[in-house]
């Protein structure tokens, strides 16, 4: 009986202990907080939107807001390391967004960094693709240009009442024929990788330039590195 | 009594010309092609024990060289875009790359191996820089974004962004110490920033450029900064003070590239202008100037000086290797 009695002591002491451990390990479990900043996509200018965070089952963990007065800043505190979040965006003057975010699995830092940049919800305005999916002179997409695309691909994605344009610019001023066909090519190639992608075709027309982008012409001289001229491209929004 | 004048002002005026041409033939160099890039150049990098050296291109690869025979030991491919600059960490264990892809990659130096693609930049990445210091893991980037991000590249976290510059920035270095990042912009400003984790503003601003800001770099021992500008002039700052020390009027146009030799006040520079031209960074006066006949976007030196690695327009590889002259000494190599 004197057995039975220590060993249920035991017992219990060894449930208490570890459920003692267990609030000590939610009391010690590192948090993190993400800032970073919330530009447009278009002229760069800081924006004040509000940021919701999902985790992965799509349940509200967490939001607050960007102040385009100070710089577009932002912080959200309390994500756990090792978890997936997203962060969705939805303002009326803006495109709905939805960003994937990984938290590092280490206690190591405090506050880890992101910025987003969201696209203008406006008729006729031209959102550009900061890198061109296209080798010079050619109108296959490149190797890896998927990795590009993918934040254009899924605003169209999240905002289906969006009809637009693909729009494509050639890389020099030489031959207007051949610079039309070329800038066709892309465009139709950046129309049938977006409808192979989950974007309805009926959404999408191409336009193809046979110069090169007025607002983004090839540099006369050589200037400081990194300025590599390939033809632009643009989706420009037709009907919200 | 003029005659006699004249005569002594003659032969003064022969004595200095001899001592200048002496001077002059104190570093003299050849040149040598050591390999090919497909296309242009953009960035050079001499590790720390001067083994080898790194070089990035427009044809969206980096090579690494041995040091001093200069043969091809590793192409690295994986960039999807051009690549724009590399560094070595302070080990040389590894190696960063910026690209205009948007990246910052991080290899493994003796298998030439991708372990990281850090992504973040909403621009293209021009400057990069690995933290020197042994125990950290971190590494800078600068971006036409404006920004300037450090990284913990194990982790692949991006772990501060600096806000400040507004313009493009266009190149970034990491101290010797350790303690500060410099930045440089086509603001035409340096700003120098703390790389603890908690303080976001910049230290100091330096004014002193009146042109956009293409390069700026630590001396190893992390009491002077050069920075070179899109007229062709070099500053030489004293740190961590930031006064300015020394402006040259260095090269007819811009400077893409300077860096210092392993005894802090050798400093080397190339331009478009075709020309390499080594300075004295104290005084500075010009210890050698070489015509390369291509325009050379990058440069870099082994810590004696005895090497100097070029990164020509051309896609050339090109050693300049010091024929006679007096060493410049010390341990330390790299950029």
């Amino acid at each position: 009986m004197k057995a039975r009695i220590f060993i249920l002591i035991i017992c219990a002491f060894s449930f208490f202990q570890s459920l003692n451990l267990k609030s000590q390990d939610n009391l010690v479990n590192p948090v993190v907080a993400v800032t970073g900043t919330v530009i447009n996509a278009v002229t760069h200018e800081p924006v004040s939107v509000f940021l919701i965070v999902l985790d992965e089952n799509g349940k509200r963990v967490n939001a607050t807001r960007s102040n385009s007065a100070e710089n577009g800043y932002y912080y959200l505190p309390s994500l756990k390391p090792g978890k997936k979040y997203y962060i969705t965006i939805n303002h009326p003057n803006f495109c709905k967004e939805k960003f994937e975010i990984n938290i590092a699995n280490t206690g190591k830092y405090l506050e880890i960094s992101r910025d987003f940049q969201v696209s203008p919800l406006q008729q006729d305005v031209k959102i550009p693709l900061a890198v061109p999916p296209f080798e010079y002179s050619k109108s296959k997409l490149r190797v890896g240009a998927e990795d590009f695309l993918a934040g254009i691909k899924s605003t169209l994605i999240n905002n289906p009442q969006i009809k637009f344009e693909v729009q494509c610019y050639p890389d020099n001023d030489n031959d207007r024929a051949e610079n039309k066909k070329l800038a066709d090519d892309r465009a139709n190639t950046l129309v049938n990788f977006l409808a192979a992608n989950g974007v309805d075709k009926s959404r999408i027309s191409a336009k193809g330039f046979d110069s090169t982008d007025p607002n983004n012409p090839p540099p006369k001289t050589k200037k400081a590195k990194g300025k590599k001229y390939i033809g632009t491209s643009y989706i420009k929004f037709t009907q919200l | 009594m003029i005659r006699i004048f004249r005569l002594s002002f003659f032969l003064l005026l022969i004595s200095v010309l001899s001592l200048t041409t002496i001077v002059a033939q104190e570093y003299k160099y050849s040149m040598k092609t050591i390999g090919q890039h497909d296309d242009e150049v953009l960035g050079v990098f001499v590790n720390e024990d001067n083994t080898k050296v790194a070089t990035c291109s427009l044809d969206e690869t980096i090579k690494i060289w041995s040091l001093p025979d200069g043969k091809l030991l590793h192409t690295l491919t994986g960039h999807l875009g051009q690549v724009n600059n590399v560094s070595f960490s302070g080990n040389d264990k590894w190696l960063a790359s910026a690209s205009s892809d948007q990246t910052v990659r991080i290899w493994d130096v003796e298998t030439g191996q991708q372990l990281k693609v850090l992504k973040g930049h909403t621009d293209q990445v021009i400057g990069v820089y690995f933290s020197q210091d042994d125990s950290t893991t971190f590494v800078a980037s600068t971006s036409f974004d404006k920004t300037v991000k450090l990284w913990d590249f194990k982790l692949g976290t991006e772990i501060k962004t600096l806000r400040d510059h507004t313009k493009q920035t266009n190149n970034v270095a990491y101290s010797y110490d350790g303690k500060t990042l410099a930045s440089c912009s086509d603001d035409m400003t340096i700003k120098i920033w703390s790389t603890d984790l908690t303080t976001k503003e910049p230290l100091m601003t330096l004014l002193g450029h009146d042109a956009p800001v293409l390069t700026c770099v630590y001396s190893f021992d992390s009491k002077k900064l050069a920075s070179s500008d899109e007229k062709g002039i070099i500053i030489v700052w004293e740190m961590p003070s930031g006064k300015q020390l020394r402006k040259i009027n260095a090269h007819k146009e811009l400077i893409q590239d300077v860096s210092f030799a392993g005894d802090n006040q050798t400093m080397v520079s190339a331009s478009l202008d075709k020309t390499v031209k080594l300075w004295d960074s104290e005084t500075g006066k010009n210890l050698m100037t070489f015509d390369t006949g291509v325009e050379v976007w990058s440069v870099d030196l082994v810590s004696d000086a005895g090497i100097i690695v070029l990164g020509c327009a051309d896609g050339s590889v090109r050693f300049l290797n010091r024929e006679s002259g007096k060493k410049t000494g010390k341990t330390k190599g790299g950029k």
